[in-house]
């Protein structure tokens, strides 16, 4: 039996009281103790970021790489050894700025992972500047006077790009979103979750009472409706749905590249090459 | 006396069909039992234009592509002219000395004092198809008939090239057939005599050696996004992808491939990526990271002639700065150069065995001149053993990722492995793989972690074989040469031993760290030439501030290589002056 504080890291975690953060990694160390996934066979990859500092507080096989390129990482890893249960990790600006065209790429591939997004508007370990989702008008380091960019929306971009997965939760209500992140593992396929996330210390307005009068729990009738899915997602304002949006079976990476009908990559044997092999070069 | 070796040059627009002469050509030396070298001179362009393909063959092993020119089939005039005009014939340093074949219709040029073997190319390659890239293969039938080339051996690899048994290469071989009757029949043998000899010997370009060496190397993952020249190894591995069971991924950009291969190798599974400079640049921030995090990783890196996007189809060393300063921070690397393209395969092979064995990224830098030409190799499946290096036994007490140990190297572990998880981190970062940059920076932990990871360059130092030289025993000048130039350097100190000049050549492939026996080969000789195939003498600046030497540089960057009998002169030149 795997149990919830086999996962616990050797490092305190150190983000800000608070912070949304805490709530996501319980989640994750939670819902991996009730799959009965081992802590070895658990691969946490992430960016750079307050978020990203997660692998480090989590007893698994951690990997805290560069900003914007955790999707590749824990792609190649997935390939590499699809039975591990790969859990990719980070912020938005490390998302949706430096990693825009990975996680473009690695929705539309269909990667068997899971991609949890601590999503705060704000880069904080940079100390306070607007995100790629920060709203119209939000004061920061780098927008003093107000920012004057449209906001992404990375649920409609995750759709768009072929996301067989995409859902959003809340940190401040953990349970809704260890649910959340349950089914994400659970997903056969690229599986997308963004998280409202408070920033406590650079993001004043996004606050915990900012998020809770707005969200409310979403359950699609139909959750392979592309259409009503992307309808929803685009809900802004005063409003802000959160659950599963869409889910759809599309065949996985692993199952399409004829490599894996030997078996995991890392446990194949090496092509041994013999002189048979070397006729085509005479 | 003629002459046993011979120099063929097919040349026409892009899109005629050059290449595939050129390889014909080559297959068929090689079938007879001869070596081969090819030269491909071509463009940025898929179609029109003016490409050339040199092939040459000898009874005796053949280092570079050889200076002066046999057998021209010139598939358009404008080839005929160019090649046959000692001005403005590229590369070479003598003319035309065999015969032109071309096609009869192409008349009124400027006549050269050559031998001219006008053909009905295309009357003959229409009696069999319309395909008008058939004239070549007749072309190419007579050019083996002027140097009386068993006929067998050429319609095998015709036969073979255009599908076996069938009816295309059928009508080729009767194609051939034609051109080289009506050769025998019409024209002089060309004054070359070749014998052939019952090697084997295989046909391989240095690009594809390199993914040969990775397979037999085990490399189980190739990420890659294609530039040339690196885009033949890709093309390599896509191409074996079954055969060798390699995973082949094309990401969506060079950052994406490099992180990729990081984390399959991180993974357990031996994996590379390859690009030329531009990619290359784009993967700058990842390769200190491997450095950091002391994941195994093997880059082939293949130039081409720069700065930005320079000359695409044309070869230089003007990479060198760049790969060995690539990445903030001080980090261990290790970077090889293969001086041929047997060299590519066995050199690629050994990259993984440094890169698990030192944990950390090895770049093997070559360049479009030994990426795209084919050489002739005798025993291509060499033998080669597989060290994966420091593996931690699973549910290790108190593992350690980054254990400190004497010769920097510490025990590794893969997901999925029992009882050693710990986190890997971009971070400066203790034994275990916490970080140590956050709450409280230790000093004392940096510079432990600083000097276990630059102690693996001295481990390396200390096993690494010595330099090897070329007639450099009794040289009072010496040449120093990196990578591709070998063949063209030695083949240049063989004319100037003739010339009574005592000369030898030392030859680099392992370009850092430089091994320090090159220090006690420098001594007592008269001067000290650094050859390479860029502006600034890049490897000339290293060797000179590791070794506080003096030494004379001869460069080249019009994007060609360099040719024997040329380098020769200029040695001389450098050797003279006072």
């Amino acid at each position: 039996m795997v149990n919830v504080n086999d996962f616990n890291g050797r490092v305190k975690p150190d983000w800000c009281p608070a912070c949304g953060n805490f709530a996501q990694l319980s989640a994750i160390k939670t819902v991996l103790a009730e799959l009965g996934v081992e802590p070895h066979d658990t691969a946490v990859i992430s960016g750079i970021g307050c978020s990203s500092n997660l692998p480090e507080f989590i007893n698994a096989y951690g990997f805290h790489g560069l900003h914007g390129r955790v999707l590749p990482v824990a792609s190649a890893v997935k390939w590499a050894n699809p039975k591990l249960t790969v859990i990719a990790y980070g912020g938005d600006g490390d998302g949706f700025f430096e990693g825009t065209q990975h996680f473009f790429h690695t929705a539309k591939r269909n990667v068997d992972i899971t991609y949890i997004v601590s999503d705060n508007q704000v880069f904080g370990l940079t100390t306070g500047q607007a995100s790629p989702t920060a709203e119209i008008g939000f004061v920061s380091k780098s927008t003093p006077d107000g920012n004057i960019e449209r906001p992404i929306n990375p649920l409609t971009f995750a759709l768009a790009a072929g996301a067989t997965f995409v859902a959003r939760g809340f940190s401040g209500d953990p349970k809704h979103l260890s649910e959340l992140i349950k089914q994400a593992i659970l997903h056969r396929g690229f599986s997308f979750v963004d998280v409202f996330s408070p920033c406590v210390t650079f993001n004043k307005i996004n606050t915990y009472d900012y998020f809770r009068k707005k969200v409310y729990k979403y359950e699609p009738k139909d959750p392979s409706d592309f259409t009503a899915a992307y309808q929803k997602a685009e809900e802004s304002g005063e409003r802000l749905p959160i659950g599963i949006f869409y889910v759809s079976k599309e065949k996985r990476y692993e199952e399409m590249d004829p490599v894996w009908s030997a078996g995991p990559i890392v446990d194949q044997n090496i092509h041994a090459v013999t002189e048979e092999d070397l006729e085509e070069f005479l | 006396m003629s002459r046993n070796e011979v120099i063929f040059r097919v040349a026409g627009a892009a899109g005629d069909g050059v290449q595939s002469a050129g390889t014909i050509i080559t297959k068929t030396l090689a079938r007879s039992g001869l070596y081969a070298f090819t030269y491909n001179y071509y463009q940025d362009i898929v179609r029109g234009g003016q490409s050339w393909y040199q092939v040459r063959g000898s009874e005796r092993p053949v280092k570079n592509q050889g200076d002066g020119l046999d057998i021209l089939i010139a598939l358009n005039r404008d080839g005929l002219e160019r090649h046959t005009n000692p001005e403005i014939n590229e590369g070479g340093s003598s003319p035309l000395s065999g015969i032109a074949i071309y096609d009869q219709s192409i008349t009124g040029f400027e006549k050269r004092n050559v031998g001219y073997a006008p053909m009905p190319l295309s009357e003959i390659a229409s009696k069999y198809s319309k395909n008008p890239l058939l004239k070549n293969t007749v072309a190419i039938g007579a050019a083996f008939a002027s140097i009386g080339t068993d006929f067998d051996i050429l319609a095998g690899v015709i036969s073979d090239t255009f599908g076996k048994k069938g009816a295309v290469a059928d009508q080729n071989v009767k194609a051939a057939r034609e051109g080289y009757d009506y050769y025998l029949k019409n024209f002089k043998p060309v004054d070359v005599k070749l014998r052939k000899s019952t090697k084997k010997l295989y046909v391989i370009s240095g690009g594809h050696a390199i993914g040969f060496g990775a397979v037999k190397a085990g490399c189980k993952m190739y990420i890659g996004y294609p530039m040339t020249p690196a885009s033949s190894c890709l093309e390599f591995m896509t191409n074996h992808s079954q055969k060798f069971q390699v995973f082949v991924k094309l990401p969506e950009d060079e950052i994406s491939a490099i992180n990729m291969t990081i984390g399959a190798n991180y993974a357990g599974v031996r994996s590379m990526t390859a690009s030329s400079g531009g990619g290359f640049s784009l993967m700058v921030e990842a390769l200190g990271m491997a450095g950091m995090l002391e994941v195994p990783i093997v880059i082939y890196e293949a130039q081409r002639a720069g700065p930005s996007t320079g000359l695409p189809t044309k070869t230089e060393q003007a990479d060198l700065n760049l790969v060995l300063g690539a990445s903030q921070g001080d980090f261990p690397r290790i970077v090889l150069a293969p001086r041929n393209v047997k060299e590519s395969a066995t050199l690629t092979a050994e990259a993984f065995n440094l890169a698990e064995r030192f944990q950390t990224p090895v770049i093997v830098m070559s360049d479009l001149y030994l990426a795209e030409n084919f050489q002739t190799v005798e025993d291509l499946n060499f033998d080669f053993k597989i060290d994966r290096g420091y593996i931690a036994k699973e549910n290790t007490e108190n593992y350690r990722r980054y254990l400190i140990t004497e010769n920097g190297i510490s025990p590794r572990s893969f997901p999925g492995m029992k009882g050693l998880m710990h986190n890997e981190d971009s971070d400066e970062h203790n034994e275990y793989g916490d970080v140590v940059s956050d709450a409280v920076t230790d000093p004392k932990d940096r510079i432990r972690m600083m000097e276990k990871r630059m102690r693996k360059i001295e481990t390396y130092l200390r096993e690494m074989p010595p330099t090897e030289t070329y007639r450099a025993e009794d040289a009072e000048y010496l040449v120093f040469q990196w990578g591709s130039t070998q063949g063209v350097v030695e083949e240049a100190i063989d004319k100037l031993r003739e010339r009574g000049i005592k000369v030898g050549a030392v030859e680099v492939n392992r370009i850092f760290p430089l091994n320090r026996d090159i220090a006690s080969l420098m001594k007592s000789r008269k001067k000290l030439i650094v050859v390479e195939n860029n502006y600034t003498g890049q490897f000339n600046r290293l060797l000179r501030s590791e070794f506080l030497c003096k030494t004379e540089l001869v460069r080249k960057y019009d994007g060609e290589a360099f040719y024997p009998g040329a380098l020769a002169d200029e040695l001389e030149a450098v050797i003279r002056r006072n």
